[in-house]
């Protein structure tokens, strides 16, 4: 029997402690996307604890044609979405660009070197970095942080959102752009 | 044969990965910054959840499963009460009403009968107490 099969037995028996340690080996993932999609600390907690209270409520009704992980992410997901929804704040911007509608020539940008040692970043790159990433849509920060954070595959954040992957792949692409745009500035870099 | 700049971009980000952290490959200058960025973007702080989330959900699950347990605790709890509450009351009852009637029957006069009121009244509050669940166990 696989781990989360012996997880979930041991949650539907009422074991004591089964579900703390349910939440425990999940609460990470659901905290970040939660907290990437709303953007809110007291928020997040609110809505993560709801999350594995359905998960709880539901959890005789999984019938493992997904990862425990997977199943849990998407009533994060869903649970955030509504969240968003209720609160009347998108999900995606129109402008994906934030107003950086500069024209860019890009042989000038590849000309401008700016990471001789790309594997170090500096804490105020990475600051920056976090700036930028807040200020990106709910939607993008988030599939952003479950690829490069949580390390999740894209079939995987397609379960997680039902989105197509070729969607999600759209996003990465644009939401990677913008970030190395808005960097680049930070660093002093002339255009 | 020239490439559109989102082919171009797409292909950087896609070397990117490809390369990874690995600092022995150089590669041009714009895979190198987006190999900054997924590194920056790992560095990235996020906030976790509390210390005793996970113990405070598995509290508030179990007390969500058993709510007739809650609810007997509480009518148990009130039961007693009422009995105490009797017992002190037939306890006085008695105290009151025996010398008298002793007192009173060997004058000739009959029972207390309001005291015996009193009492019947009494069981007949216990008798109609309100069996619904509580209000604090209907609500959570």
């Amino acid at each position: 029997m696989t781990d989360d099969r012996q997880l979930v037995s041991a949650v539907l028996a009422c074991e004591h402690g089964a579900f703390a340690r349910l939440v425990e080996r999940h609460q990470k993932l659901v905290w970040h996307l939660v907290f990437r999609m709303v953007a809110d600390a007291e928020d997040t907690r609110e809505l993560s604890q709801e999350v594995f209270l359905r998960v709880h409520q539901r959890l005789a009704q999984f019938r493992f044609d997904a990862a425990l992980g997977t199943w849990i992410g998407q009533i994060a997901f869903s649970v955030a979405a509504r969240h968003l929804r209720r609160k009347r704040l998108p999900l995606v911007s129109h402008d994906e660009f934030g107003g950086d509608q500069e024209s860019v020539n890009l042989f000038a940008r590849i000309a401008d070197d700016t990471d001789l040692e790309a594997e170090f970043c500096s804490a105020e790159e990475v600051k920056h970095l976090g700036q930028a990433l807040a200020a990106l849509p709910a939607l993008q920060r988030t599939l952003v942080t479950l690829y490069h954070v949580d390390e999740l595959g894209i079939p995987e954040i397609a379960r997680i959102t039902s989105l197509p992957q070729g969607t999600i792949k759209s996003h990465l692409f644009r939401a990677r752009k913008l970030l190395r745009d808005r960097l680049s500035p930070a660093l002093g870099v002339r255009p | 044969m020239t490439h559109s700049r989102e082919e171009i971009e797409l292909a950087w980000q896609q070397a990117a990965e490809q390369q990874g952290a690995d600092s022995t490959i150089n590669g041009d200058p714009g895979t190198r910054s987006y190999r900054r960025l997924y590194a920056a973007l790992r560095q990235v702080e996020l906030p976790e959840a509390p210390e005793g989330f996970a113990i405070d959900l598995e509290r508030a699950v179990r007390l969500r499963a058993s709510p007739d347990k809650a609810e007997s605790m509480e009518q148990w709890g009130v039961r007693v009460g009422l009995v105490l509450l009797l017992v002190l009351l037939a306890a006085s009852i008695l105290a009151y009403a025996l010398p008298l009637w002793q007192l009173l029957t060997a004058q000739g006069h009959h029972l207390p009968w309001h005291a015996l009121l009193a009492s019947a009244v009494a069981l007949l509050a216990v008798a109609c107490h309100d069996r619904r669940p509580s209000r604090f166990v209907r609500r959570h």
